[in-house]
């Protein structure tokens, strides 16, 4: 047998290392993304072990240019002794369709192969599959790939609509919520809706693969592929086909929210034999606390469950660490609290200060009593000078496109909002983002969060309303702005706000009557206070006009008066003589004063006012009587 | 024989047999011969092997004492309680059920009259006291096997059937989906509540439903209630399948208007407990779990291995006649399947594959294969049947050939007949001589009552 026959049947695996988005940014590059560390090991390690143990010899490793000469380090330096490593690299590949097209220009593919991305952990044994695929062609000559899933358990979002015997792809949904199925293919055989399958970027191809890719330019992802194969079925005459997995552990990993899945996971051991004192040198600790060599951990420092600290780590007094990965060479100080966070090699942290839910890149400092919470993502050698509060920010350590917010001479904070020219790559980023600070990392929390903002947001639109006219009311009186203008402007927060009828009547009351501020009440004495209170009310007599104009809304008036008043003494003193002054002029009727000095209400405070306006509501009384007898004479 | 007080069993024989005007023109659907037998035998029988001691059977009025007669002379051991429906008012099977409420005590069993299966009843059973389910639905696999391929008697027609899609969970195979093709156009959605309520379903359109149900009794009284369905199959089940998706709101308004407005009752208001699960779930350690249980729960029994066939349509009805000695059931003794009554001088008779009833005459010098002859038939000499139904009091005639032939009640083949995958429907007489291939011979204006 000759040398060259066996060359072909040789199986080959394909590994995309590069990631073509910027999800993990800025701890990690566009390029290099797949040597983020996970559990203190590039995550393309966990991949290539996994073609290693499932028996794959003969590996094309596919990578941008500018970090072939990283990745053929780390190869080289971790000794995959049963793997032999092509490199294949190209400056022109902008997505994964680009780096196929490449691929079947450079000839590499002599057989079926198997497909991956540089983001797959686990463990999968792939000859048996690439058998069943072979198998599978002599049926359906057709049959180009083979995508292979993990049963979940959960609703995963996507929904794959299966042929119930044969497993073939007949359609093929990304998005959540309902789907509308073409009724042909329920007719004619039985299938099955899958949406309890996890992608686990594994595919079997066979050599039609790279050549479709190269004759559908348009073709950019493997979504396109799997769509663009299904909608034109009998032009490209191929056929997909799905394998489920339903034991053992494949995953995938995209984004930060898959990041924290997947380190918990290998913490949690559920990627054995991929757990870290597997794959490096650790020693395991009850409540899954892996120790690396030449630790030196304070007598004080308290380690809590789910935590891994890297080799020649040094920790000091009272620290404590609850759920987080600690690279190499890491250098806590004291009393630093760090919890659900992933710091690469050589972080250095000083005392009293606090992280939590943040990613910390390679060789950070972060001095005395800071604070960085809430998804931060540090770039490395990011320094964070003392007593800095972060939340929610992208940091990296120098200001390469000029669009970054100087914070420190080492730290610059990426800012989403400015960022002008961010084309829908960097949008996918900065969504990862947000998702990650809301969903994943702590669901408890942010539900609450949640409900808080809706029940906060019910009269938050009222005090917005108010705030809004209190504005329109100092501004007009100030800019002498005419009155019907400023009803105009009220008007229009009022159906922003969804404000209705009574409630605005209200607040554009309460709004008049509080417009001067505390500092300003203090220099006024009472006399004063009143001229310039009526003032204010002759400038906006139109307004009030517009408003109240019958018994319901005099009633809303009244009772503004008297919720103002209760809370400002100053206005209590003179409360009488205003209700007196919108009385004269036409505003009040005399029958809604009566009306709501009658009514009975509860607490100390409405009876002292009413007390005080006994005196009115009897000068009313007689006025009245003498209009009655006046009509009557 | 154990008495059930479980479960209640109806059949439902009231059908016209629309889809085979040809042999119920004058015949009731649930009387046409199975392997010698009325077709109303196979589920009584099944009832009777599982147990049960009682069963209310409904029968249109106008054929009600027809059918009480042919019922009577297999002397089942059970009671047998006929219930007679107007015939001229179209009523479906919800209607009646609804007719018959007040008998209804437990759990009800609702079959069809033209099912024919081996299945084990218990299995079903088994089903829906496992899940706590308020119904269980039986379905078959399509027959998987080529081998009875056949020609239906009458005119070539391609056989259309009505497609139903059931969507049921793959795992637990619960019942989540039913619809009809025709209710689509190209394509069916899915609605988001469904896809969440589970994440694997199959959907088939190919299983045949075999109008076997089991359910609770609360559904009774939601057929009660609800006046507006009429059928169990089209109506009541795709909409009790519906309700389980939607959420159940147990405030007092609703059942307030439930009160007013009896037009549409609430489903979820129906279902009430009895005291005994009421108490077992106070005693239960898992009572709290428990309580947050769903309240309807459907779920499909679906059978691969055995044989079950609804003979509601020509190809059914045949295709029965054909397998009917392959099925596990207990046909009776061969003096069941071949009446001691009956006259046979034929030398060239098969015993094994053929039926024949009392007070039949076959003649010398005939041929009779793989055929059902029913009683009071005269098979004349020098004739051949093979591959045929002749129903009750058939005369053919010298000289025949009659392949593949369906012959109703009461007909004659006149002598020199050649007849090949003909229907001949009752009463009718062939003419002396005449040659008839995949044809419908009828009077004319019998089909016009119809």
């Amino acid at each position: 047998m000759s040398s060259k026959v066996e060359k072909q049947d040789v199986l080959q695996a394909v590994v995309v290392a590069s990631f073509f988005h910027k999800n993990f940014w800025p701890a990690a590059g566009k390029d290099d993304s797949c040597l983020v560390p996970m559990v203190n090991k590039p995550l393309l390690y966990y991949t290539l072990d996994l073609l290693e143990s499932s028996g794959i010899v003969d590996v094309v490793l596919f990578c941008s240019s500018c970090s072939t000469d990283r990745i053929k380090t780390f190869v080289r330096d971790t000794s995959f002794h049963r793997l032999n490593v092509t490199y294949s690299s190209s400056d022109t590949c902008r997505s994964f369709g680009d780096v196929l097209r490449h691929l079947d220009a450079c000839a590499l593919i002599r057989n079926d192969f198997v497909l991956l991305w540089g983001n797959v952990i686990g463990k999968l044994s792939l000859l048996p599959l690439v058998k069943q695929f072979k198998e599978l062609r002599q049926r359906d000559k057709g049959a180009v790939m083979t995508l292979i899933y993990q049963q979940g358990n959960s609703d995963t979002g996507q929904t794959l609509v299966l042929s119930s015997d044969s497993h073939r792809v007949l359609f093929h949904n990304k998005s959540r919520g309902k789907i509308n199925l073409p009724l042909e293919l329920v007719l004619n055989e039985t299938v099955q809706i899958r949406r309890d399958l996890l992608e686990t970027n594994i595919a079997i191809c066979s050599t039609a693969v790279p050549p479709l890719f190269a004759d559908n330019f348009d073709f950019q992802t493997k979504d396109d592929f799997v769509k663009g194969l299904l909608i034109n079925e009998e032009i490209l005459n191929s056929t997909l086909y799905v394998h489920i997995i339903d034991k053992g552990y494949v995953n995938e990993v995209f984004d930060w929210p898959s990041y924290q899945k997947a380190s918990h996971d290998i913490l949690h051991r559920w990627s054995y034999p991929q757990v870290p004192e597997i794959i490096d040198k650790y020693s395991l600790r009850y409540g899954n606390v892996y120790f690396g060599e030449n630790l030196k951990l304070a007598l004080t420092c308290d380690v809590g469950n789910d935590t891994v600290i890297g080799s020649d780590s040094i920790f000091g007094n009272g620290t404590s660490i609850f759920k987080s990965i600690i690279g190499k060479n890491c250098n806590i100080g004291n009393n630093v609290v760090i919890e659900n966070s992933y710091l690469f090699n050589g972080v250095n942290v000083k005392d009293n200060s606090v992280i939590q839910y943040s990613v910390i890149g390679e060789n950070c400092l972060i001095k005395e009593n800071s604070t960085i919470i809430d998804s931060c993502i540090l770039g490395s050698n990011v320094v964070i000078e003392s007593t800095t509060e972060l939340k929610q920010k992208q940091l990296c350590s120098s200001n390469f496109n000029n669009k970054m917010i100087k914070l420190s001479p080492k730290a610059y904070v990426y800012d989403a909002e400015n960022d002008s020219d961010s084309d829908g790559e960097q949008e996918t980023s900065g969504l990862r983002y947000h998702k990650k600070s809301c969903s994943s990392y702590s669901y408890s929390s942010s539900d609450n969060d949640d409900t808080a903002s809706i029940v906060a947001s019910i009269p938050d639109d009222t005090c917005m309303f108010y705030s809004e006219v209190v504005d329109s009311l100092i501004r007009g009186f100030e800019d002498h702005v005419h009155c019907d203008n400023l009803i105009l402007e009220i008007n229009s927060s009022r159906y922003a706000y969804n404000i209705n009828y009574r409630e605005a009547n209200f607040q554009v009351i309460r709004a008049m009557l509080t417009l001067n501020n505390k500092a300003e009440l203090k220099a006024l004495n009472q006399v004063r206070y009143y001229a310039q209170l009526q003032s204010q009310l002759d400038y906006f007599m139109p307004v009030l006009k517009n408003y109240i104009k019958n018994m319901d809304s005099c009633e809303d008036c009244l009772s503004a008066i008297e919720d103002v008043a209760k809370c400002e003494d100053m206005l209590n003193t003179v409360v009488v003589k205003v209700i007196h002054h919108l009385y004269d002029m036409n505003v009040l009727s005399e029958e809604s004063i009566l009306k709501w000095h009658q009514k009975d209400e509860d607490g100390p405070f409405s009876k002292i006012i009413r007390d005080k306006t006994s005196k009115l509501v009897e000068w009313l009384k007689d006025a009245e009587e003498e209009t009655d007898s006046d009509d009557s004479s | 024989m154990q008495n059930w007080l479980e479960f209640q069993a109806v059949v439902m024989a009231a059908g016209k047999g629309s889809r085979i005007p040809e042999m119920t023109a004058t015949k009731p659907k649930c009387l046409l011969p199975v392997g010698n037998k009325p077709m109303i035998y196979y589920p009584l029988k099944m009832l009777e092997n599982a147990g049960f001691s009682e069963t209310k059977i409904i029968v249109t009025d106008n054929y009600a004492s027809d059918i009480q007669e042919e019922v009577d002379r297999f002397g089942f051991e059970m009671n047998l309680n006929f219930i007679p429906i107007p015939s001229d008012e179209d009523w479906g099977t919800a209607d009646s059920l609804r007719h018959i409420a007040d008998y209804i005590l437990t759990d009800v069993i609702v079959l069809s009259c033209d099912l024919i299966t081996d299945v084990d009843l218990h299995n079903v059973l088994n089903v829906y006291r496992n899940n706590n389910a308020s119904l269980v639905s039986l379905y078959f696999s399509p027959p998987q096997d080529d081998q009875y391929i056949f020609t239906v008697p009458g005119p070539k027609s391609k056989n259309k059937l009505e497609k139903d899609i059931i969507g049921y969970d793959s795992k637990t195979s619960r019942l989540l989906l039913m619809a009809s093709a025709s209710d689509y156009e190209e394509t069916m959605l899915l609605s988001s509540s469904l896809l969440y309520k589970c994440s694997n379903i199959t959907l088939c359109s190919q299983l045949l439903d075999s109008h076997m149900y089991v359910m609770k009794r609360w559904l009774v009284n939601y057929l009660v209630k609800d006046k507006n369905i009429s059928t169990l199959k089209g109506e009541l089940l795709p909409f009790v399948v519906k309700k389980q998706l939607s959420k159940h709101c147990k405030n007092v308004e609703s059942s307030e208007k439930f009160v007013e407005e009896n037009e549409k009752p609430d489903i979820f208001n129906i279902p009430k407990e009895s005291d005994i699960e009421n108490k077992i779930r106070s005693l239960s350690s898992f009572g709290s779990m428990i309580n947050s249980e769903e309240v309807i729960k459907c779920f499909a029994f679906v059978v691969n291995s055995n044989i079950g066939v609804r003979a509601n349509t020509l190809y059914d009805y045949c295709r029965i006649n054909k397998i009917i000695n392959k099925l596990n059931i207990h046909l009776g003794d061969e003096k069941d399947k071949i009446s001691p009554e009956a006259k046979i001088l034929s030398n060239q008779f098969d015993r094994e594959t053929c039926f024949v009833g009392s007070n039949t005459t076959i003649m010398e010098k005939t041929s009779i294969k793989n055929s059902t002859i029913g009683s009071r038939c005269t098979v004349n000499s020098k004739t051949r049947v093979t591959d045929c139904i002749l129903m009750n009091g058939v005369i053919i005639e010298e000289r025949c050939v009659l392949q593949n032939c369906i012959v109703c009640h009461d007909a004659i083949i006149s002598a020199g007949c050649d007849l090949k995958d003909c229907l001949i429907s009752g009463n009718f007489k062939v003419p002396p001589g005449e040659k008839h291939y995949n044809e419908v011979l009828t009077a004319v204006d019998r089909l016009m009552e119809i």
